[in-house]
């Protein structure tokens, strides 16, 4: 198995990878949405909301702002933590949030009580207060995965498609393919029909029904995936891959000691 | 209130909201959109399709 890295930015990676089936590219896929866990606003208490909105949307809405965490590690997942799942500093961070009106409530507002977790975006609107309108919160964030809720998941838009070639074979040089090809991939060059920047190659087919020779053809290379993957901001991309990637690990070494004790 | 995240992708959108707002007074909505990162079209009409009624609604409290 083989990894090339195409792109690379804080909440986005592309990279090709080769050699691979596409069962463990779907795989790794899933495992970037649903099985990183990340810190989230689980439960919270309302001790004042003359605000527009109801309790509940300001809990669904404060739910689903992303936490940047220091150290992840040093957190556990309530059902596995030492307490029990009673709650304690192992696998709860407290947070308060007290603002009287007018004005705008944002996420950068969220006071927690531990100094390494922090909302990934400052200027989440939370909700807005008219003259004399407050909004008194307490509450605490647990971690849990994707599968949990959509709050706790890494990944956003995750997804793969096969690495595309173009074979081109008596090609007339009429043009046509260029014009339709929606990502600009096809150029003509010496009275030739030419495939650059591969990549970007959604496997749309358009060119193959714009030729009147027949002569394009668009192949899928089965062992080759384009995968893109973004983060919602709760960690960097690298780091959701790796954790990602990591995850896939232990459990194949799981199911691996099982299978041994089994037998 | 505009809603955190995009509903189809998870991706969050409402940092860029009040910036988009001031911005589309002056610009074409399209190239604030391009210019604030806001790329796939799931997230697009979410800020193109917003509607703002909180202030309406403070009236009948």
């Amino acid at each position: 198995m083989k990894v090339e890295l195409i792109q690379l930015e804080e909440d986005r990676i592309r990279f090709l990878l080769s050699g691979a089936t596409a069962a463990f590219a779907n795989g790794l896929r899933r495992a970037c949405m649903s099985e990183v866990p990340t810190l989230a606003i689980d439960e919270i208490s309302l001790y004042d909301n003359t605000s527009v909105l109801f309790d509940e949307q300001i809990g669904l809405r404060i739910g689903m702002i992303p936490l940047q965490v220091e150290d992840l590690d040093l957190f556990s997942e309530p059902e596995e933590c030492q307490c029990g799942g009673e709650g304690c500093p192992g696998c709860r961070v407290d947070f308060m949030l007290s603002v009287e009106g007018p004005g705008m409530v944002y996420s950068r507002d969220l006071q927690f009580t531990d100094p390494g977790v922090k909302p990934a975006f400052d200027k989440i609107p939370i909700v807005i207060l008219g003259e004399g309108e407050k909004l008194v919160i307490e509450g605490y964030a647990t971690k849990h995965a994707g599968r949990e809720h959509s709050k706790w998941q890494s990944g956003t838009l995750c997804g793969y498609k096969n690495l595309p070639t173009i074979e081109i074979g008596d090609c007339s040089g009429c043009g046509k393919c260029v014009e339709v090809c929606p990502r600009k991939v096809l150029v003509l060059e010496d009275g030739r029909a030419k495939a650059t920047n591969i990549l970007e190659c959604s496997l749309c087919k358009l060119c193959i029904e714009e030729c009147d020779a027949g002569a394009i053809k668009v192949v899928p290379v089965l062992d080759s995936f384009v995968l893109s993957i973004e983060t919602s901001g709760c960690m960097p991309v690298k780091e959701l891959v790796a954790r990602a990637s990591d995850g896939i690990r232990k459990r194949a070494e799981t199911l691996d000691r099982k299978l041994a004790e089994l037998s | 209130m505009i809603p955190v995240r995009c509903f189809s992708c998870g991706k969050v959108i409402s940092h860029v909201w009040e910036e988009y707002r001031e911005r589309i007074k002056s610009e074409p909505p399209g190239k604030v959109l391009d210019d604030l990162g806001i790329e796939s079209y799931c997230c697009r009409r979410m800020l193109l399709s917003h509607v703002e009624i909180v202030d309406t609604l403070r009236r009948y409290q």
